[in-house]
């Protein structure tokens, strides 16, 4: 679906390294990269403060399918709750404080990195 | 940790007390609402956030729960916004207040942090005074209608930063001073009865209406002042007792028509529905349910103009408030009873051209047409109608030579006089004759030795059903007090049946027009 000539999972990779180079920059300390599991996958897992942060990575190299953000829609939304359930459940940690970041990365079509955009707090579990 | 902030919701025309109790814990972020919440609490959410950010403070990203109790009664309304984002703020350790636990707080929240008027804060202040509250919060538009409840300090603010300032004590509110009862001369009245030419026998009938609160209905072909003299009933009627004022401000208060929709002061209210009027916009509806029609109109007039032109289950749904002074409108959450004692007042063209019986103008309407015009109004309606009265079209030397007519203020004193016997014989102020039961009529409408005779007569020959039979007692009773006699007398009994025109054989009511 992306326009030939741009490997999709290249520049899901140039965008991730971007956001946690950005992250890092702002005091997340990266735990893990890309934790799978058969329902899907987290991106970025961080703490920050006394806080764990699950972050969603979006990268884009034009705007014409809408901006990074709106790529996280409640569906993704709720699948990324359920994921985190899932590892904090793993580890007996369900009471730790954590959060949902969401990383907007703009690219270049040759693969350079325009512009990162962090949102803190981007979205909550429902009800 | 957890909060608890009192606040109160409203049902039918009363509130009652609700704990908002907030925990933030941790967890997985999240912001929920429990204990039955409607759709415009469970919006709250997103108002209550925008509304702490943009006070100057933040959210934490925590699992926030928030109960309302007593949490199996539904909640609705906007209401809690306000109480919500001060218990998220406290359990959240965002800020230290004092003063809670006798405080209770009211009011939507905008996006901005401003507070908008709720509904119903004249019930909620008195919820908050039998809770044993010292004093509640509102948003500063409601606060005159919160200030009317004596023993309450009452604080008027316009932003949840200025609720915050108060209750950590950096900024503390004013307390607004109680407002004064209304005084009984209070709104004066645009209208008076000195203004109605002739008609001499319906001023006398909306008299003893008004002075025995009479159900009436006025028949008369179209533009003889029908319209008239029903908008002037009103202001013959005596000021609203001190109790019964409060109750008609706690009704608009929860209907959203304070100030504005409200009658001022002591004045009694006048509704007057179109006949367009739904069935449930007269008895009271929606979820959760408010008053209708027949609930504004509580303790004053209920006017319905061309009354067989409204629907058909409209007019049927007016019996059982009639019969009961009060209405219950039941939904499958809860049943609610407002009150709904009134005074109907009626107005109806003698068929559907509304020349029937007119001495100058033909009638256009075949007898068919004419029957089932006037079948709409159901017997049973019309039983609980005291007073039929005809206005019939005047003449030109009617009008030119009407002398100067009484005003509204003579008619009062008389009325007064009539409602001071009443309340004497029943004890109670503001029963009125139309009230009595059939037990107390028959021990109080005792008639002199002429009057059970010729009630029979009268009874037999007009062929009226025992319910008509009550009626007319219970209006000579009414002429009586006017009098101001004791006994009722066939003179009282003669003057009643007067008033009973459709109760007459068929053909007799349609030529007696």
């Amino acid at each position: 679906m992306y326009q030939c000539g741009v490997d999709r999972a290249a520049l899901g990779r140039v965008g991730e390294d971007a956001a946690v180079a950005a992250l890092a920059a702002r005091g997340y300390l990266i735990l893990r990269r890309n934790v799978r599991s058969r329902r899907g996958e987290i991106d970025l897992i961080a703490a920050q403060g006394s806080e764990l942060v699950f972050i969603e990575v979006k990268t884009r190299t034009t705007d014409d399918r809408g901006r990074p953000f709106d790529a996280i829609h409640p569906a993704k939304q709720r699948r990324l709750v359920r994921l985190a359930r899932a590892f904090l459940h793993g580890r007996r940690m369900e009471d730790r404080g954590c959060r949902f970041d969401a990383v907007g990365v703009y690219v270049t079509r040759d693969g350079r990195v325009r512009r990162v955009e962090i949102v803190p707090h981007a979205f909550e579990a429902q009800g | 940790m957890l909060a608890r902030i009192r606040s109160a919701a409203i049902h039918g025309i009363e509130a009652y007390p609700v704990d908002v109790e907030v925990d933030v814990g941790r967890g997985l972020p999240s912001f929920a609402i429990v204990g039955l919440p409607d759709p415009a609490v469970q919006e709250a959410k997103e108002r209550v956030r925008a509304a702490i950010r943009n006070a100057g403070y933040d959210i934490p990203p925590r699992r926030i729960t928030v109960n309302l109790a007593p949490a199996d009664i539904r909640k609705a309304g906007p209401a809690f916004d306000l109480p919500m984002a001060i218990g998220v703020l406290t359990a959240a350790a965002q800020v230290r207040l004092r003063g809670l636990p006798e405080t209770m707080l009211v009011g939507e929240l905008s996006l901005d942090g401003t507070l908008r008027p709720i509904t119903g804060t004249l019930p909620v202040a008195l919820a908050a005074r039998a809770a044993g509250m010292r004093a509640l919060v509102v948003p500063d538009r409601n606060g005159p209608e919160a200030s009317l409840v004596p023993g309450l300090a009452v604080h008027a603010a316009r932003t949840l930063a200025e609720v915050l300032g108060h209750l950590d004590g950096t900024a503390l509110l004013p307390v607004l001073p109680p407002a004064p009862p209304a005084a009984a001369g209070e709104g004066e009245d645009d209208v008076d009865f000195n203004e109605v030419r002739g008609h001499a026998a319906a001023r006398r009938a909306l008299e003893i209406a008004a002075a025995g609160g009479h159900n009436v209905l006025l028949l008369g072909p179209p533009g003889t002042g029908k319209t008239m003299l029903a908008r002037r009933v009103p202001t013959i009627l005596p000021p609203l007792e001190r109790s019964e004022a409060m109750v008609v401000r706690q009704i608009y208060s929860v209907a959203g028509l304070l100030p504005a929709g409200a009658p001022a002061g002591r004045v009694r209210p006048f509704r007057s529905p179109h006949h367009t009027t739904s069935a449930a916009a007269m008895t009271g509806g929606g979820i959760p349910p408010r008053p209708g029609e027949v609930t504004l109109a509580h303790h004053g007039v209920l006017f319905m103009d061309e009354l067989p032109e409204f629907r058909r289950d409209v007019l049927e749904a007016l019996r059982q408030p009639m019969e009961d002074r009060v209405v219950t409108v039941a939904r499958v959450a809860s049943t609610v009873r407002f009150p709904a004692s009134f005074m109907l007042l009626a107005a109806m063209n003698p068929c559907p051209c509304g020349h029937h019986g007119d001495p100058a103008r033909d009638c256009l309407c075949t007898p068919p047409q004419v029957r089932r015009y006037r079948a709409r109004l159901s017997g049973p309606l019309l039983d609980r109608i005291d007073l039929h009265v005809g206005v019939p079209r005047l003449s030109g030397d009617d009008i030119a030579l009407a002398g100067g007519a009484e005003s509204s203020c003579v008619m009062r004193g008389r009325v007064r006089e009539a409602r001071g016997r009443q309340t004497a014989r029943f004890g109670t102020p503001g029963t009125t004759n139309a009230l009595l039961s059939a037990r107390q009529l028959r021990r109080l409408c005792r008639l002199d030795e002429s009057g059970p005779a010729f009630l029979r007569t009268a009874t037999d020959r007009l062929a009226l059903s025992a319910r008509a039979h009550d009626r007319v007692l219970r209006v000579a009773r009414t002429i009586a007090d006017l009098e101001g006699d004791v006994t009722v007398t066939a003179a009282h009994v003669a003057e009643a049946i007067q008033y009973r025109v459709l109760d007459r054989p068929a053909a007799g009511s349609l030529d007696t027009l």
